[in-house]
């Protein structure tokens, strides 16, 4: 991975106070997020359940900066969100990982260019070394011999793996990801969530993850559960609990 | 072509690999782009010859002065001028001599071959010094026998029945407006768009020929000035004291300007050729913008992924922009060579001077860029749809 990029402070990863998110205008305005609170800390990998329409989704994109916020504070690595410009969050968005469900991977790029574009978003300090970078992403998400390939000569799960690498190659401060391991098989699944949880561990990245995979829950510090725009519950892994959260959720 | 780009760009050359990885959709904007360069080289080429042999005769004239009637706007129309004009003029001080020319037009068929050519008669004074063209000022005083000409060898379609017969015999008849007329010389001018040709005649024979031209009134009036006499000075006071403001004095270079000038405002053909070039890049700009808002709406998601790992608007920009320059310079290459073949089978067909100087591919290519740029500048508007907010 690229270690170019520093890491600053103690302050907590993500801070989100009394975050409120409404859709439409008028009659039609729907309230989807209500008064949410969370704080989560460098290096905690958090889990985040909920059924469909729960606000999830919406959290995700509010605070990954892709949303602008209506009202309410979120704190981003220190860097407050609400009324931060257009530069600021995108100049944000560049010290943030995204693991997106539909990895739309560019298709004229192979998996290696691909993967550089999470690098030269940096601009030039992000390419040096891109090459052995760039490799050893690939590497860890099993893909190192596919390194020429154009995303049309790869399989789901392969082009999930390389947009893992490309959010991973810069060494983002807080991953985001959106059902990681849905295009990928059991082994896979657990190299790319076993490759978060190290990186939580060895370098204090943040993970916060929207996951229906149970297989996959062991490897959270905390499981946050949304219902109807509230966090209802929010608490640290249990094996005990696990089970039944997920029930209720995928319920 | 890709190492090549990532050294100038500094970066992956995303917009030339998207350009590549479509290869039908590449080769019909190529296409396109070849398409409208040789449109507009066409219109140039045509356009300058236009330009061009509209003043081949003024050119050729030997003269730093050109007095005309007041209403002159072309060679072609030019109304006669009272000979007096002449002498006044010579009574400004610094003009040193002068000469009159008459112009006329004339078809001549050619009995073997019924062709029909439509020369422009110039009637000059053998004497005198009428031609900067060594050529032709060297077989003028040929001309003082009555009935004789010199013919252009250039002139459309010239039959080479006249120069073998000149050569061989030392002249060819031809026959027009009823009269007889020996060709006794041959010099080189060309075609023009209203003429076929140029035959050089004496004021006698010429005022023979044209019965209805009145004697003392020839068509322009070619002046000299002492060789440290201001040219324009001297025209400008030649104006002031023309009587009757019937005739002006134009300094060789106005007189030139004057006709093309004519020709580029006043004409319609003038209009026509500017026009097929606007017309030329319009085509290529909808060919390109189509080309390349197809491209940004089948990469929008892709697109919205950037925004989302943090690339900019001005990065979206670059790459369309990329795209454009890319398919200015495919298009280019191509549309210079098919329009340099195109230039030699149209000089060939018309007689007239279509050729390429330098300085045009250099121009063809900035208004190729400016339109492939302009072309991906509209289709950027559809950046603005690719919302990473949607990708969850």
């Amino acid at each position: 991975m690229n270690n170019s990029l520093s890491r600053t402070g103690s302050v907590p990863a993500i801070a989100v106070q009394g975050l409120c998110h409404d859709f439409g205008t008028g009659e039609a305005k729907v309230r989807v997020l209500h008064e949410v609170d969370l704080t989560i800390q460098r290096g905690e990998v958090v889990i985040l359940v909920g059924p469909s329409g729960s606000g999830k989704t919406t959290l995700l994109t509010l605070i990954g900066c892709l949303r602008s916020l209506q009202t309410g504070s979120v704190k981003l690595l220190g860097q407050e969100l609400n009324g931060a410009s257009p530069a600021t969050l995108i100049d944000m968005r560049r010290r943030l990982g995204f693991i997106i469900q539909a990895h739309n991977l560019h298709k004229s790029l192979t998996a290696m260019q691909n993967v550089r574009m999470g690098l030269e978003v940096h601009g030039a300090a992000g390419l040096t070394n891109w090459q052995a970078a760039c490799q050893q992403a690939l590497s860890l998400v099993n893909l190192g011999e596919r390194l020429d390939f154009l995303p049309e000569k790869l399989s789901g799960g392969q082009k999930q793996r390389v947009a893992v690498a490309r959010a991973l190659v810069g060494n983002p401060e807080i991953v985001f990801a959106d059902e990681p391991t849905a295009a990928l098989d059991r082994e896979n699944g657990r190299v790319v969530v076993e490759l978060l949880r190290d990186l939580a561990n060895q370098r204090q990245t943040t993970v916060l993850m929207v996951t229906h995979d149970h297989r996959i829950l062991d490897v959270a510090d905390r499981i946050i559960k949304m219902e109807e725009g509230h966090v209802v519950d929010d608490r640290s892994i249990d094996e005990s609990i696990i089970t039944t959260d997920l029930e209720e959720a995928n319920a | 072509m890709t190492a090549i780009l990532i050294r100038v760009l500094g970066r992956l050359p995303v917009g030339w690999l998207q350009l590549q990885h479509n290869r039908t959709r590449l080769l019909a904007a190529v296409g396109g782009v070849t398409f409208a360069n040789v449109l507009i080289f066409m219109q140039l080429g045509f356009m300058n010859a236009l330009f061009e042999t509209s003043v081949l005769t003024h050119r050729t004239f030997d003269a730093d002065i050109v007095l005309v009637s007041s209403d002159f706007r072309s060679l072609r129309e030019a109304n006669p001028l009272p000979r007096s004009r002449m002498y006044q003029a010579l009574a400004v001080p610094g003009a040193t001599d002068s000469l009159p020319v008459y112009l006329a037009t004339m078809t001549w068929t050619d009995p073997a071959t019924a062709d029909t050519t439509n020369f422009r008669v110039i009637g000059v004074v053998p004497e005198g010094p009428v031609f900067v063209d060594t050529e032709i000022q060297q077989q003028v005083a040929r001309l003082r026998e009555p009935d004789t000409a010199l013919v252009d060898r250039r002139t459309r379609d010239f039959s080479r029945a006249i120069t073998t017969g000149i050569n061989r015999d030392g002249e060819f008849l031809i026959e027009s407006l009823g009269k007889q007329l020996k060709l006794r010389g041959i010099f080189s001018q060309g075609a023009s768009f209203d003429v076929d040709g140029s035959l050089v005649v004496s004021e006698q024979t010429f005022l023979r020929l044209f019965a209805n031209r009145i004697p003392g009134t020839p068509s322009l009036v070619l002046l000299h000035c002492a060789a440290d006499c201001d040219c324009q000075k001297l025209a400008a006071a030649i104006n002031d004291q023309s009587p009757e403001h019937d005739v002006r004095a134009l300094t060789k270079q106005q007189f030139i300007d004057a006709e093309q000038s004519y020709q580029s405002r006043q004409t319609p053909i003038g209009f026509v050729f500017g026009f097929g070039v606007v017309i030329g890049l319009i085509v290529g700009l909808v060919m390109v913008y189509q080309v390349l808002s197809t491209d940004v709406q089948d990469h929008l998601a892709e697109y919205a992924t950037f925004k989302a790992i943090g690339y900019g608007s001005r990065y979206f920009l670059a790459i369309v922009f990329e795209e454009a320059v890319c398919l200015a310079a495919l298009g280019f290459l191509p549309g210079l060579v098919i329009s340099l073949a195109l230039y030699a089978l149209a000089a060939r067909a018309t007689a007239l001077p279509i050729t390429m100087p330098w300085t045009r591919p250099m121009l063809v290519l900035s208004l190729t860029i400016a339109m492939c740029v302009i072309s991906g500048a509209i289709a950027t508007r559809k950046l603005n749809a690719a919302d990473p907010a949607d990708l969850f």
